[in-house]
């Protein structure tokens, strides 16, 4: 029989130890030709190195849209956490998300590249879920980013999430869509960190209370 | 004048985060704030709002 992959999983038939090579149910050559098949079918899909096929996995690896780079767990009762090696020359730009978790107090997730604690601009779109007013709230040459997420309530779900440009290059780094929460309060931040250094590394904290459990998980934007 | 109800105290945020146990994080490693560590951290959370939900 020749290979069935990839359309479906083949299901040869084992020779015993007492057939014969001329075997009219497994005959020999039928044997080599199939397993010779099914590689040649595995190879396909995978394809080769740099490969051009559309369907095969090495393209598709190769040129997938997001990668996760990182994923930090939590602690219990921490202030901040800072995860390193976040950031290389692989990806120029990167998605980053916390969820899962807790923070003891009503207050909104901040964060720093690196150690910089200084050249953070940015201004915060917000409104209440019980006003149709729409907020704006500013940063101007901050020591952090503020607004990068924020929990429900006190004790409750938290979560983070920004897209960060270029923090690996020796360039100003661009923050877009980061997802403001303070209880009632929700909200978008755009903004820049005013440093031309190359960041490895970042820290997510917020200043009152505690944050328990959960991931932060790194994208990197492939850059094709 | 007081601190209104509406405000951290010194006593009320040592008795919630107690002195060893807050920690800081840093990849897997979770080290406890030093005691002047924890007591600035403490400090800089005084006379904020219990409840603050705006930015």
């Amino acid at each position: 029989m020749a290979t069935n992959f990839p359309s479906s999983l083949d299901s040869f038939s084992n020779p015993s130890a007492t057939d014969a090579m001329d075997s009219a149910t497994v005959p020999h050559a039928d044997q080599h030709a199939n397993v010779n098949d099914a590689v040649e079918a595995l190879q396909a899909k995978v394809g080769v190195d740099g490969s051009a096929v559309a369907g095969s996995l090495d393209y598709q690896v190769a040129n997938q849209g997001l990668t996760l780079v990182k994923t930090q767990t939590v602690g219990s009762g921490v202030s901040s956490v800072t995860v390193t090696d976040a950031f290389s020359a692989t990806f120029d730009n990167y998605e980053i998300i916390m969820s899962g978790g807790t923070q003891t107090a009503t207050t909104d997730v901040k964060l720093k590249l690196g150690s910089s604690s200084t050249g953070y601009y940015g201004f915060l779109t917000y409104g209440s879920a019980t006003s149709s007013t729409v907020n704006g709230a500013t940063r101007n040459n901050a020591t952090q980013f503020n607004w990068v997420g924020g929990p429900s309530g006190a004790g409750q779900a938290t979560h983070a999430s920004f897209q960060l440009f270029a923090p690996y290059l020796s360039m100003y780094t661009k923050i877009r869509n980061a997802g403001y929460q303070n209880g009632s309060n929700y909200g978008t931040m755009q903004g820049e960190h005013r440093v031309a250094s190359s960041y490895t590394s970042f820290e997510l904290y917020i200043d009152t209370g505690l944050l328990s459990g959960g991931a932060i998980r790194v994208y990197g934007y492939n850059n094709g | 004048m007081g601190t209104t109800m509406a405000e951290w105290t010194r006593e009320e945020l040592e008795a919630l985060y107690p002195d060893g146990s807050v920690s800081v994080q840093v990849d897997d490693t979770v080290t406890v704030m030093s005691t002047a560590e924890w007591s600035a951290w403490i400090d800089a959370q005084v006379g904020t709002e219990k409840i603050s939900e705006g930015p």
